[in-house]
């Protein structure tokens, strides 16, 4: 499938009281008609800047979501009313029920190196709450570069011993939904909560560069959060000309193909390759492996592989 | 008579760039079939349509009949009026089938009655 702009884009508005010019980047993401957008606010440049965004959003009409942190400014926002749906991001720690709004609906936890161990206690604190999704995204490598100078990517040991001590507990999450950005943690989940995490029945594989895109704090366009290749500036150019770059079509035509270590693998057929963002930051290819497949695969590639910079 | 109806929870967009392409070649009567010119999204998963499911997909509003979006789209393309309802129909059936369209029947409304009284000079 080819898209003439990507379908879903994920903006971090703002990091650390740092943002750029706010109100033409979502001039400029509404030029693009997605018909997904997840806002990213982290702090008070964001929360002042949320409903000039969303208005100039709206003259697109895309379905918005709108990721918050837990602080008392941010559940204010929500009782102002936005047409937008919000998911709170709960950090690391359980104990998140009593902080979060009246009406509360969805919360996003992301398992990374440090935090994978907390699953269980968020998975058994969401069970018993009123909370309809958990959200488990992958880790915002951009944002984790630039917060800490590496990305904390969960080794599938970490991800795997997470979602055993998961099943250990004994949890079952009737009329609630785990949505779950890793494949290989989906399916291990899956096993637990068949009902909850959905059959990806129409799992298309990694949409980095075709469906999806990422917009940093700065303007700058990227395939994804998880894929730290610069695209371009949607400050300096529209999405759609930085879009139609001879690089975001490279990195297309890879995350499209099978990756060398995957043919023959009768998995291929449900990962499709997994995350093609993991693999680039395990090894430097975009068309390596997923680093958090359990499958046993030749140990280097057959041919050598391009890399994008 | 078949009206049909957009599945409210079906978002989509029209592929601008690549719908003119399709046009493009569909005027040089080269091969477009395969080009996905509307992308559609249903529970999470991605679909797209090509250039003849596009301008059928665009033309339902719920209030159009099969027949008169069977005689736009032959008329766009050139089709035999027979024919192109029946394949619409097709389509329509299949999309049906995923739950992107419901396929009401509907009444209609009757012919104007014939002209009976007199004309005033």
């Amino acid at each position: 499938m080819d898209f003439s702009v990507p379908v879903r884009i994920r903006w971090d508005v703002d990091f650390r009281e740092r943002s750029g010019r706010v109100k033409r980047i979502a001039r400029r993401i509404a030029e693009a008609s997605p018909l997904f957008v997840e806002l990213h606010i982290s702090g008070k440049r964001g929360f002042s800047e949320l409903s000039g965004i969303l208005a100039e959003l709206q003259k697109a009409g895309p379905h918005v979501s709108v990721h918050l942190p837990l602080l008392p400014q941010a559940t204010g926002m929500a009782r102002r009313g936005y047409p937008v749906d919000y998911i709170w991001d709960v950090g690391a720690t359980a104990g998140f029920v009593p902080r979060l709004p009246e009406g509360a609906a969805a919360i996003s936890f992301i398992p990374d190196e440090e935090t994978a161990e907390e699953l269980p206690e968020i998975v058994a604190e969401f069970a018993e709450s009123d909370l309809a999704e958990l959200h488990l995204p992958n880790v915002n490598a951009v944002r984790a570069v630039a917060a800490r100078g590496h990305v904390p990517v969960p080794g599938i040991d970490r991800l795997r011993a997470a979602a055993e001590a998961v099943a250990s507990l004994g949890l079952s999450l009737p009329g609630k939904r785990l949505v779950v950005h890793d494949f290989f943690l989906w399916k291990a989940l899956m096993r637990t909560f068949p009902g909850a995490t959905g059959d990806r029945v129409e799992f298309s594989g990694c949409q980095a560069g075709t469906a999806l895109a990422y917009v940093d704090w700065e303007g700058n366009l990227y395939p994804c959060d998880s894929l730290p290749i610069r695209l371009g500036s949607i400050e300096e150019r529209t999405l759609e000309e930085v879009w139609n770059s001879p690089l975001r079509g490279r990195v297309a035509d890879t995350v499209r193909s099978t990756p060398w270590a995957c043919d023959g693998c009768a998995e291929h057929r449900g990962c499709l390759g997994g995350c093609r963002g993991m693999a680039f930051l395990a090894s430097g290819f975009l068309d390596a492996p997923d680093p958090a497949c359990p499958e046993e695969r030749p140990s280097a590639p057959p041919k050598i592989a391009s890399s994008e910079s | 008579m078949i009206v049909p109806k957009r599945n409210p929870d079906v978002v989509w967009r029209l592929e601008k760039g690549l719908h003119a392409m399709a046009w493009d070649k569909a005027r040089k009567e080269e091969e477009f079939e395969d080009l996905g010119v509307l992308t559609l999204m249903v529970k999470g998963g991605i679909h797209q349509l090509n250039l003849v499911g596009a301008e059928i997909w665009t033309r339902i509003n719920g209030i159009s009949t099969l027949k008169k979006i069977s005689g736009e789209v032959g008329e766009l393309f050139g089709w035999e009026e027979g024919e192109t309802e029946e394949a619409v129909l097709e389509f329509l059936t299949g999309i049906a089938e995923q739950g992107w369209v419901t396929l009401n029947e509907s009444a209609g409304r009757d012919p104007a009655p014939p002209w009976k009284g007199s004309r005033k000079a």
